[in-house]
């Protein structure tokens, strides 16, 4: 009783956007994952592998021809169509994939927000960038060659089997217990369940991910996709945005907030804690108006400095009322894959 | 089957209905005089009652419907004939001829590839009603007749196609290939071959796994020894062949419906007749690691780089490996489940990591970290202290780095185990130095 109410003051705690977020994860769960698994099954298939695969289709086996890859391509349509999907709404939206929808990295991160901090490992301090791209580079040239299989260490096997074993079945709690299971097991407690804020294997070992991440800072390059931009002058340095950032994009240099912007979901996290209005959310290019006033508190009477840096800034720009277009496409793609999902609930 | 039946008995009636059924089909000795007769019956040496009706529209819609019985049943002459007459030998020849060179048709081909093959054993003649049952107890080796049931050529699904086909051959076939003959002896075996097709990727894979997957009767098996001869039990890969294939990505491919996987004949019997299968340390066999690169390499499968020497390991992969499906522990847990609820054995799961928050909770009950207890603060277990350090940049304690590990374990523990010790009674009275709180509020109430 007292977790429950402990998890529903936390829950009106959080910022909408973020509650909003988990709502969508939630219900990519229901749907993605068993015992349900309504998208899937439209295809044919009951888990997220085969046709459905995502992460196979790009393996560079030495002297691979295009012929090769069209044929893996092929076997796996689906999976490479939503590839497709996923990586241009990044290019053009940001990262509603990873950050909103994916079930997997959503479902152990929402398993990893209900258990309490000190149960949980912390990786966000590691090399991100270096390591996630590092293992990339392996996963797609190194492990095919050796012969392992790219599925051995792959948790969209492992989510919805370990779903579907819950669900009896001798065949699924063996899988569990057998040697790739136990690995994938290991992976997805350690990086997922008991990793801090959850989204550990995201960063580190999805090849989605990294492309995905890869794609996004190429978007805010080309100014279509927000990037997180921080005002050194309204930094104070108190670190919120990086303690709550779960990919750990965000790092304290000299007591300032820095952004890696290939690292970032587009959670909109930070930009929700941070009490000093030092994070924007944005397609352009930062505000310089310095501003260093508490969100929600009025200061009278105001004193020298606000008073001389912060007058253009009373009177209202055009700024404020600018239709955020980009958010207003966001939102309409999850609402549009809401309705897509309930239409096809109905039917199935 | 009884629809399929019934349907077929339609088909064939629109189709081949009258007389044209009679010139397509024809029975030139008579067969069907009696078993064309309902409830033809006799018993056989074992005192079964037995049927020896062949129903026509069955027959006529299977694979074999235009061969002649005699053509088979070669040594009987007349009737009433003894049953040992009958009996098949599938690598005769029939009357049937190939139209290119005229010859007539047979399977001795594929009996030769077949017996050479790790079924070779398996019977390709001698075929008889009545000693299915006593062939099926006696061999554990598949024969002919086995896998190839003389059913209704093309399915049930692919009717309507070939019946649309079919109307249409003379419009387009027919301008070309003129003449009754070809209408009549040609055109339906090619049209049927093109739209029947009946042995597709997830047919023959069933073929297969109608005995490979059967786990009890796979254990039974014994390989014999290509040298001494000698009778060895199988082992667990063999035995648990058809699982572990369905695990692999060329089994759940076909499995959901897709034809990119690769079907155990793909591998096992890629070139000729399709019908030498060999065991994996035979020379000749197509999965025998010298012929490996060659069969992951055809075309349309992993043609360009399986014979790369960089991908070896690609080769070596086990696609029939046994830890995938971890044998010993599967037959355990569905034991268990026999017998209990599916709970029960999920529970397993659940119970592991029930075990591990509940050890977590007393070890943090009597030794947590309490000093780092904020909301401020890093409270992970492991790694705190770096992302402290690297990410928000806070200098290190030195005092605690001097410390050590064990030590403030050690110190976590006597301070955790100092709140269950018993409070001391005699400080009555509240010390000015320890006490938060100087005033003595008793007074006041007086």
């Amino acid at each position: 009783m007292k977790i429950l109410k402990a998890w529903y003051t936390e829950w009106l705690e959080q910022p909408k956007v973020q509650r909003f977020r988990y709502i969508t994860i939630f219900i990519s769960c229901v749907l993605f994952l068993g015992p349900l698994t309504i998208l899937p099954k439209l295809a044919g298939n009951s888990d997220l592998c085969g046709r459905l695969c995502m992460r196979r289709f790009y393996l560079y086996f030495p002297g691979m021809t295009v012929e090769d890859f069209a044929t893996h391509a092929s076997a796996a349509m689906i999976g490479v169509i939503a590839f497709a999907l996923i990586l241009l709404t990044t290019l053009f939206f940001g990262r509603i994939w990873c950050g909103y929808l994916c079930p997997v990295g959503g479902f152990s991160e929402l398993v990893s927000r209900l258990l309490n901090d000190r149960w949980k490992i912390e990786y966000r301090w590691l090399p991100q960038f270096q390591i996630r791209y590092g293992y990339l580079a392996t996963y797609m040239i190194v492990l095919p060659a050796i012969g392992v299989s790219a599925c051995t260490l792959c948790n969209f096997i492992t989510v919805p089997r370990l779903v579907e074993s819950m669900s009896g079945g001798a065949g699924g709690l063996a899988f569990i217990f057998s040697a790739v299971g136990l690995v994938n097991l290991s992976l997805l407690l350690l990086l997922g369940f008991f990793a801090s804020k959850g989204r550990a294997y995201c960063q580190f070992m999805c090849p989605i991910g990294a492309i995905d991440g890869i794609v996004n800072s190429l978007g805010s390059r080309f100014r279509s996709t927000h990037r997180i931009r921080v005002a050194k002058e309204r930094c104070t340095g108190c670190n919120i945005c990086a303690r709550n950032c779960m990919c750990g994009a965000i790092k304290m240099v000299d007591k300032i907030a820095t952004v890696q912007q290939s690292s970032c979901m587009d959670c909109h996290e930070c930009v929700d804690v941070c009490d000093w209005n030092a994070i924007e959310w944005t397609t352009g290019s930062r505000n310089k108006n310095p501003k260093r006033i508490k969100k929600g508190t009025e200061i009278f009477p105001e004193p020298d400095w606000q008073v001389i840096t912060f007058k253009p800034r009373l009177e209202p720009t055009i700024n404020h009322r600018e239709i955020q277009w980009g958010r207003v496409i966001n939102g309409v793609l999850v609402v549009g894959f809401t309705l897509l999902v309930t239409a096809s609930l109905a039917i199935h | 089957m009884r629809s399929i039946t019934f349907f077929m008995l339609v088909m064939a009636g629109l189709l081949f209905g009258g007389a044209y059924a009679e010139k397509r089909h024809p029975d030139p000795d008579g067969c069907f005089s009696c078993h064309g007769l309902p409830d033809l019956k006799y018993i056989d040496d074992q005192g079964q009652i037995r049927s020896a009706t062949i129903l026509k529209a069955d027959y006529y819609g299977s694979l074999h419907g235009s061969v002649p019985c005699k053509d088979c049943h070669r040594k009987i002459t007349d009737y009433p004939h003894e049953e040992k007459d009958g009996l098949v030998d599938c690598a005769e020849s029939c009357h049937v001829k190939e139209p290119s060179d005229g010859k007539a048709f047979t399977h001795k081909e594929i009996a030769k590839e077949f017996q050479t093959s790790a079924h070779g054993k398996g019977l390709t003649k001698d075929f008889a009603a009545g000693n299915r049952i006593k062939e099926d107890k006696d061999s554990s080796l598949p024969s002919c007749r086995r896998c190839h049931v003389n059913e209704p050529y093309i399915a049930e699904s692919q009717m309507a196609a070939f019946k649309e086909a079919f109307e249409h051959n003379d419009a387009e076939c027919g301008t070309c290939h003129a003449g009754d003959v070809w209408r009549e002896q040609f055109s339906g075996h090619i049209l049927r071959r093109y739209i029947g097709n009946r042995i597709n990727k997830p047919t023959s894979n069933k073929i297969c796994a109608d005995c490979h997957g059967d786990i009890e009767r796979m254990s039974k098996v014994e390989q014999e020894d290509p040298v001494t001869k000698e009778k060895k039990p199988v082992s667990p890969e063999f035995v648990h062949s058809s699982e572990s294939y369905d695990k692999t990505l060329h089994g759940r491919l076909i499995k959901d419906g897709s034809m990119h996987g690769a079907s155990c004949i793909e591998c096992h019997a890629p070139t000729g007749l399709h019908h030498g299968i060999m065991r994996d340390e035979d020379q000749r066999s197509s999965v025998n690691e010298a012929h490996l690169a060659d069969t992951c390499g055809q075309s349309g499968c992993h043609k360009g780089y399986a014979k790369v020497l960089a991908n070896n390991g690609f080769l070596t992969t086990k696609m029939h490996s046994a830890s995938t499906i971890a044998v010993g522990l599967q037959a355990k847990l569905s034991e268990l489940q026999k017998t209990t609820s599916n709970w029960y054995v999920g529970s397993v799961v659940f119970g592991v990591l029930a075990l591990v928050f509940f050890c977590g909770s007393v070890f943090w009950w009597v030794a947590g970290d309490r000093s780092k207890l904020s909301k401020n603060n890093n409270n992970s277990v492991l790694g705190a202290d770096k992302f402290q350090r690297i990410i928000i940049g806070t200098k290190q304690n030195k005092a605690r780095v001097k410390e050590g590990r064990w030590e403030i374990i050690k110190r976590n523990i006597k301070n955790g185990l100092s709140r269950f010790a018993p409070k001391k009674k005699e400080s009555v009275l509240p010390d000015a130095a320890t006490s938060a709180d100087p005033i003595d509020y008793s007074e006041d109430d007086s």
